[in-house]
């Protein structure tokens, strides 16, 4: 018996236990036992994700009469990833659809790819251009294939408390991070808090203020791109916040809620996950005083925006449906009433330019003081820079925030483009290591 | 005589069959029932145990298409400085662990152990009680307690006119942060262990001791400790392994930052495993650590064995 035999038998197995139990939980029957219909699969990691595309494919069923149903499989985040991984390798036992997570991508793509590729019958359905693609399929493309889809725009923007900065006086027609600087000065001499802190214990700050100037974590090839002279100017830029006294490192925890409850801290980055989820699930007491505004320029004509996360829906090479699988992800993803689901139900706006037609996109909303938020995000997307993805994310990320980003930002006499080269050289050896 | 004669003839119709069944069943049966552990094992346990080992000296992604190194994943650790750094914050976690926990522990054991206290079921479970919650339960709680700014522990600080300190996120407080959590979660089933092994202890060695003229001290020096060895070899030795293998907490808490001055060795290991899929090296350490504590784990019975206690 060969290994993979093995695998194969174990994972169906341990899939079929796992899948019959949860099966069980719901009432239903294993949908070998359904009849004639086929039954495909989809693993997800959480259920708010889903609750969309459960709406989406009931539409789908009347619109396109398909010959399959769907099991939806919620499984905890990290176990689902990981089994997806194992069954996609032993080859048989998982689903025929799955959610990737943004940074669990690159583990797919070591070696051979378990994915299908969408590209092909996107731009045959015509819809390709009808995408924003850093964050609709930029995330999961490798070698100029496209191995998944993700219907949340990502386009991000500077939230800020409108009360704190209006009593401050501080200026909302900040236009570049040079001008943020000058009033973030002014704002923490005038009341002893800050403007915006400084995310030191992970990438995300850096990757969106660099990703901003067009930089970022690879090159086109997937190799690290951490010294850069956009990378080298963001972490400056940060540091010297610090130098200057004008911001703070970011609290860890709870710490960082109660400042922004505050006001304290002013203003986060992020996109709409982050200023319509975590600010709206963790601090709802702060409705109708935050505003949002694009991120300022680097420098004259440069981007306003750029992208952060996401997760795609994906196509399972092992799938026995992999067309019907994929012929559904695809609908669901270039569907406007589909899509609009996921807006009422988690404020996603979409990746489907088409979809920005409908009103509802665009209407006032009462947690940031009425402002017409998808207006502004619908302005901002065609300025989102590609973000090239790389088999080394988890190497190369990690290598940055512990030998990059926190050594400079926790020693302020560190230099930015040595510790981002010591950085850059360390994430190269750890790639070397395995693949020379 | 004619009873055991009717019993043969009764007996002797069915005494070849059932010779042949039951003896192939009585010896067959025991191995049946016991079968579906050694299956599992084999299949789980020894299996991924060889196939790990083997691994250890290949490398590339992932379980197809690796390539032979020999020695090369071993030689690589052995300069691998994120491998010491975790094998540094470790050693710190095992120390404290025995040297804080293991004290701390028995002397708790020891004072509930008087006769003077009262309510000893209730301090034993009040002291077993974090063992019962789960570690993910525990991290949440001390995230909580060890925030920099709205923690209990920088707030009781305070009112001395101490701190506050940023335990999670200054890299020369966060190993000492992560102590402390393993205090507060293992001292009190330590106590218990030390207290089942003060309770085997024979009376008549103290009420002979009394009748000398010993102190307490040299009751406890002379009397209590040299029985105790063998329970100190368990704590020792089970504080030392469960260390080494330091995973959640870290993971959950800090995820090893900032810098890597929380990672840990099986935090590494899962780092380089499953984060960055090169399986081969994540078996290599594992398999120097499995030698590591193997030694420790001798050095430690010899010095624990090395003299008899009295009475043995």
């Amino acid at each position: 018996m060969t290994r993979r035999a093995l695998l194969k038998g174990a994972v169906g197995a341990g899939a079929a236990v796992a899948g019959g139990s949860v099966l069980g939980s719901c009432g239903q029957a294993p949908n070998v036992n359904r009849g004639a219909k086929k039954t495909l699969n989809f693993w997800a990691f959480t259920d708010t994700r889903i609750a969309w595309q459960k709406k989406a494919f009931e539409r789908y069923k009347k619109e396109k009469n398909p010959d399959f149903e769907i099991n939806w499989l919620i499984l905890p985040y990290t176990q689902m990833h990981d089994q997806l991984l194992i069954t996609a390798q032993a080859g048989s036992g998982g689903p025929d659809m799955a959610d990737v997570e943004i940074s669990q991508f690159p583990r797919f793509i070591k070696g051979n790819v378990l994915f299908v590729d969408l590209a092909a019958k996107l731009k045959q359905m015509g819809e390709w251009d009808n995408l924003y693609h850093p964050s609709a399929t930029d995330p999961w493309s490798w070698r100029g294939r496209t191995y998944g889809i993700g219907n949340e725009l990502n386009a991000c923007l500077l939230s800020y408390r409108h009360d704190v900065w209006k009593k401050a006086k501080v200026d909302t027609n900040v236009t570049t991070w040079e001008h943020f600087a000058e009033e973030a000065k002014r704002f923490h001499r005038d009341t002893g808090s800050y403007l915006i802190d400084q995310a030191y214990l992970d990438w995300s700050q850096w990757w969106m203020q660099t990703l901003q100037q067009r930089g970022g974590f690879f090159r086109q090839n997937g190799s690290p791109a951490l010294d850069t002279p956009e990378g080298v100017r963001t972490l400056a830029w940060m540091q010297n916040a610090m130098k200057d006294g004008w911001s703070t490192l970011r609290p860890a925890g709870q710490s960082y809620n109660v400042a922004l409850e505050q006001g304290k801290i002013a203003s986060l980055l992020g996109p709409s996950w982050q200023f319509s989820g975590f600010v709206q699930q963790n601090i709802p007491q702060t409705k109708g005083k935050w505003h949002l505004m694009p991120f300022p320029r680097w420098e004259a004509g440069g981007a306003r925006t750029a992208t952060w996360g996401g997760t795609g829906v994906t196509v399972l090479k092992t799938s026995k449906y992999a067309e019907e699988a994929r012929d559904f992800v695809l609908w669901e993803h270039t569907n406007s009433q589909a899509l609009l689901t996921d807006f009422g139900i988690r404020q996603v706006w979409p990746t489907y330019k088409p979809a920005f037609k409908d009103k509802r996109l665009s209407e006032p909303l009462p947690f940031f003081d009425n402002q017409r938020v998808g207006a502004m995000i619908q302005a901002v997307s065609p300025e989102i820079p590609t973000a090239y993805m790389s088999p080394y994310w988890p190497e190369t990320t990690s290598t940055f925030v512990r030998v990059g980003l926190t050594p400079p930002m926790q020693n302020l006499r560190m230099a930015p483009r040595s510790a981002l080269t010591k950085a850059q050289q360390e994430s190269v050896d750890t790639i070397n290591f395995v693949t020379a | 005589m004619a009873t055991s004669t009717l019993g043969a003839r009764l007996t002797a119709p069915l005494e070849p069959a059932r010779t042949w069944w039951w003896r192939r069943q009585r010896k067959v049966s025991p191995y049946l029932f016991i079968a579906p552990f050694f299956l599992l094992f084999l299949v789980f346990g020894l299996y991924p145990i060889i196939y790990s080992f083997i691994l250890s000296f290949t490398k590339g992604f992932g379980f197809e298409n690796r390539t032979f190194v020999g020695l090369g994943n071993y030689i690589h650790l052995m300069s691998d400085p994120r491998f010491l750094m975790a094998l540094r914050n470790t050693t710190i976690y095992a120390l404290g662990s025995v040297v804080l926990i293991g004290g701390l522990s028995l002397l708790i054991a020891l004072a509930i152990n008087s006769r003077s206290v009262k309510w000893k079921t209730f301090y034993r479970t009040a002291f077993f009680f974090p063992v019962l919650t789960s570690e993910v339960v525990i991290t949440v709680i001390a995230a909580r307690i060890l925030d920099e700014q709205f923690g209990l522990l920088n707030a009781a600080l305070g009112w001395f006119g101490v701190g506050p300190f940023a335990w999670l996120t200054d890299p020369k407080l966060v190993m000492f942060a992560i102590v402390l959590i393993g205090l507060w979660t293992w001292t009190g089933i330590n106590a218990l262990y030390w207290m089942a092994g003060l309770n085997g202890i024979d009376e008549d060695f103290y009420e002979a001791a009394a009748i000398d003229g010993a102190s307490s001290w040299q009751a406890f020096r002379h009397i209590t400790m040299p029985l105790l060895r063998p329970i100190a070899l368990f704590v020792v030795l089970q504080a030392i392994i469960g260390s080494y293998n330091l995973f959640a907490l870290p993971f959950l808490l800090t995820n090893g930052g900032p810098s890597d001055a929380s990672l840990t060795v099986t935090l590494y290991i899962y780092n380089q495993g499953f984060q960055f899929f090169n399986v081969g090296y994540a078996s290599a350490i594992a398999y120097v650590m499995t030698f590591f504590l193997l030694i420790v784990s001798l050095v430690n019975i010899k010095v624990f064995r090395g003299r008899s206690a009295p009475g043995e």
